[in-house]
């Protein structure tokens, strides 16, 4: 069943893209009301998939590379639909869903490992894993409102570029939503942080042990916190800041590829 | 048949437009006036500051007629004036130049959104006046929700196409809502208030002018609400403000780049636009380049103005398309709805000719009982309905696919068919004229004029 349902869901948001993508390109109403049926019903499926994978498992499916991936995938589209409710900004279903498309894409294709009895995680490792998934999903989100900023502001500074201009959210708008999410994203990657050194400290004796998995975050919530510090004392906004918000989330990302859980 | 006969901006001069201008109140007047014309079935009038319409249905092309009469009395414009200043549409070409209009696509402004609201207006003034029947009815029906289709579907109403507006399109680009910005105008001059008015009537709560000249700020400000510094304090003002608008004389920048990046720094807010409409410019152009920067002179603003003007015109095209769609559609409703009339007749004159022959044939038989008699009505009867039943519905079918007005004339020639016309004439085939477009008119009310006209 997990078999069907995830290259379903992979479908359904592969589907999605394309029918948002000609929604806000040709602005066809049609289209872009289809993209929202098809997200909302595959969120759905992929929903319906975490649950079976938890309830085969026995456990909560955040403990291998596999499970983050689907569980970062339903977040992210969980976070687009209601950024959809709430702001209507159409253009997000360009850039969010194709995320969630990659991770589930990525699930698929790294192997679906079987966990023994004596491998379950204890409930700290798994308020930490489901914490930072989460707070990678807002993350997200900041990085996706960053790149509509920075293809508004690039439309606002060429003059050309009316069509596209109409298409995109407002500048401030994209900046107050990211904003709010990088904060959610900034306070849960610093509990997972938190939750993650002082598991390690337990196992190991040590704060960190240095692998990609702890490097990585410790590098993104370092440029998230830039980001926010410029923010608050020298209002530092705008394309830099973008850029900034960018550059934090693929570090963070990068933990995913150095991550052997 | 319907008949429209107008004026627009680019037929006649703006005196005879001024002359034939009419208020809501008097297009009720002017629409019961052509009414009663006994050639005028149904009438509607439409006036904006740009066109004059009138538009008639009646039972032949004498109802386009009384419009004439009806400005030859009332405004002493003769059949030559009207030649040279005014157009004549009849028929689908009547049709599609009123969905046209709805839809803005006959407008100064190519989509003015204006227009559609004058149409509703006029069709509701026509309709409280009594003088709008079935037809005419559902046509500004038609009309509506095809200019509203058209809007919500093809871009034609979306891109600003003045400076004033494009700029507050603008602001809407960079801030959203502007209910919570604040506004500085450099200067007072006529194209910078006008933006000012612009953004004032799109929310934004506060607006400060500052001129070298207090006097000049401050009577500026008065006319439309702002309040009035003067200049070392406005640009003292800079780092609080979120649009600055310069229209100075000034012969050369009064902003400096050094200036935004200061008031930038002290600011610590989000996006600054910077609107400078002034020639000489007022604003450095280099400040475009400072991040969260955005500043449009008078020749990125036309810039913008002209790629949604050309936005605009390729957005018509795809509406053009959509209005044809739409003239079909009505045409086959008409169609269908003028079919009626025509099975009606067809159908009385089976019954008739029955009913004429049972009488006929009655006398030949042996007396019947009455109900013998009543079975042997009915057996009549029942098979009119029956030869009737397949030919009926092949009508339908055609009316339906538009083609009904190549067949109904054939069909009432070969019954020699009579039909009531929909205001109350009667009609008979073959009696008609040649109608505008060619194509032979006349005979039983738009049926046959082979489907290309709506009578």
């Amino acid at each position: 069943m997990i078999q069907a349902l995830l290259p379903l869901a992979l479908a359904g948001y592969v589907l999605g893209v394309v029918l948002a993508t000609i929604g806000t390109v040709q602005s066809s109403r049609l289209a872009a009301r289809g993209a929202s049926i098809v997200f909302t019903c595959t969120w759905a499926v992929h929903t319906v998939a975490i649950l079976l994978i938890g309830i085969d498992a026995g456990r909560v499916p955040l403990t291998n590379r596999f499970e983050y991936l689907v569980a970062f995938g339903w977040a992210i589209a969980g976070l687009y639909l209601y950024v959809m409710a709430r702001h209507h900004f159409r253009v997000a279903g360009l850039v969010l869903p194709p995320l969630a498309a990659l991770s589930v894409g990525g699930a698929l294709a790294v192997s679906h490992p079987t966990v023994a009895n004596e491998d379950v995680p204890g409930v700290g490792f798994l308020f930490h894993t489901s914490i930072s998934t989460l707070g990678m999903a807002f993350l997200g989100v900041a990085f996706g409102m960053a790149i509509i900023y920075l293809a508004q502001d690039h439309a606002l500074k060429s003059r050309s570029t009316p069509g596209l201009l109409q298409r995109l959210p407002a500048l401030e708008e994209c900046d107050h939503v990211g904003f709010q999410a990088l904060i959610v994203g900034f306070i849960l990657l610093t509990v997972g942080i938190g939750t993650g050194v002082a598991m390690n400290t337990g196992l190991h004796s040590k704060l960190l042990s240095g692998g990609a998995k702890q490097i990585f975050p410790l590098l993104a919530w370092g440029v998230f916190l830039v980001v926010l510090l410029a923010r608050r004392w020298l209002g530092y906004r705008g394309r830099k800041s973008a850029l900034l918000t960018i550059a934090g989330f693929l570090l963070g990302l990068a933990t995913v590829v150095g991550m052997t859980l | 048949m319907l008949t429209l006969v107008g004026m627009n901006h680019r037929s006649a001069p703006l005196d005879l437009r001024e002359r034939l201008a009419l208020s809501g109140s008097e297009v009720g007047s002017v629409v019961s006036q052509l009414r009663a014309d006994p050639a005028v079935a149904e009438a509607f009038c439409l006036s904006t500051c740009n066109r004059v319409e009138f538009l008639v249905r009646g039972s032949n092309s004498e109802a386009g007629h009384a419009i004439d009469r009806y400005l030859k009395t009332e405004y002493d414009l003769d059949r030559a004036i009207l030649d040279r200043h005014a157009y004549r549409r009849q028929g689908r070409e009547a049709i599609r130049h009123l969905f046209r209009v709805a839809a803005g696509l006959d407008s100064m402004i190519l989509g003015e959104p204006q227009i559609l609201g004058q149409v509703k207006d006029a069709f509701a003034a026509s309709r409280d006046a009594g003088t709008t029947g079935v037809v005419v009815d559902r046509l500004l029906q038609h009309a509506l929700s095809a200019a509203k289709r058209a809007r919500s579907e093809t871009g034609i109403s979306r891109h600003a196409v003045s400076v004033a507006s494009a700029a507050v399109k603008l602001a809407h680009k960079i801030f959203g809502k502007l209910d919570d910005r604040r506004v500085l105008m450099l200067g007072a001059g006529k194209m910078g208030e006008l933006v000012a008015r612009h953004l004032k009537a799109n929310g934004v709560p506060e607006l400060i002018v500052c001129g070298r000249r207090f006097n000049n700020a401050d009577r500026a400000a008065r006319r439309f609400g702002a309040r009035a510094v003067h200049w070392d304090d406005g640009l003292e003002q800079l780092h609080s403000v979120d649009i600055v608008i310069g229209c100075t004389g000034a012969p050369r920048p009064v902003v400096t780049r050094k200036q935004v990046a200061r008031a930038l720094r002290k600011r610590r807010a989000g996006a600054l636009f910077l609107i400078d409409i002034a020639v000489p410019r007022d604003i450095e152009s280099s400040v475009h380049s400072l991040d969260n920067v955005y500043l449009y002179d008078i020749d990125a603003l036309e810039g913008v103005v002209d790629d949604n003007l050309e936005e605009r015109r390729r957005a018509a095209q795809q509406a053009e398309k959509l209005i044809d769609g739409e003239v079909k559609a009505f045409e086959r409703w008409r169609e269908a709805h003028d079919i009626g009339p025509m099975i009606a007749a067809l159908r009385k004159e089976f019954l008739e000719t029955g009913e004429r022959e049972l009488q006929r044939f009655r006398g030949r038989l042996e007396p019947l009982t009455e109900s013998q008699a009543k079975v042997l009505q009915e057996l009549t009867r029942s098979l009119t309905r029956k030869f009737l039943d397949r030919p009926t519905r092949f009508l339908r079918e055609s009316a339906t696919r538009g083609e009904s007005g190549q067949i109904a004339p054939l069909l009432l020639r070969a019954f020699e068919l009579e039909i009531e016309s929909g205001d109350g004439s009667s009609e008979a085939q073959g009696d008609g004229e040649r109608g505008d477009d060619g194509v032979t008119g006349g005979g039983p009310q738009r049926l046959v004029r082979g489907g290309r006209d709506d009578g």
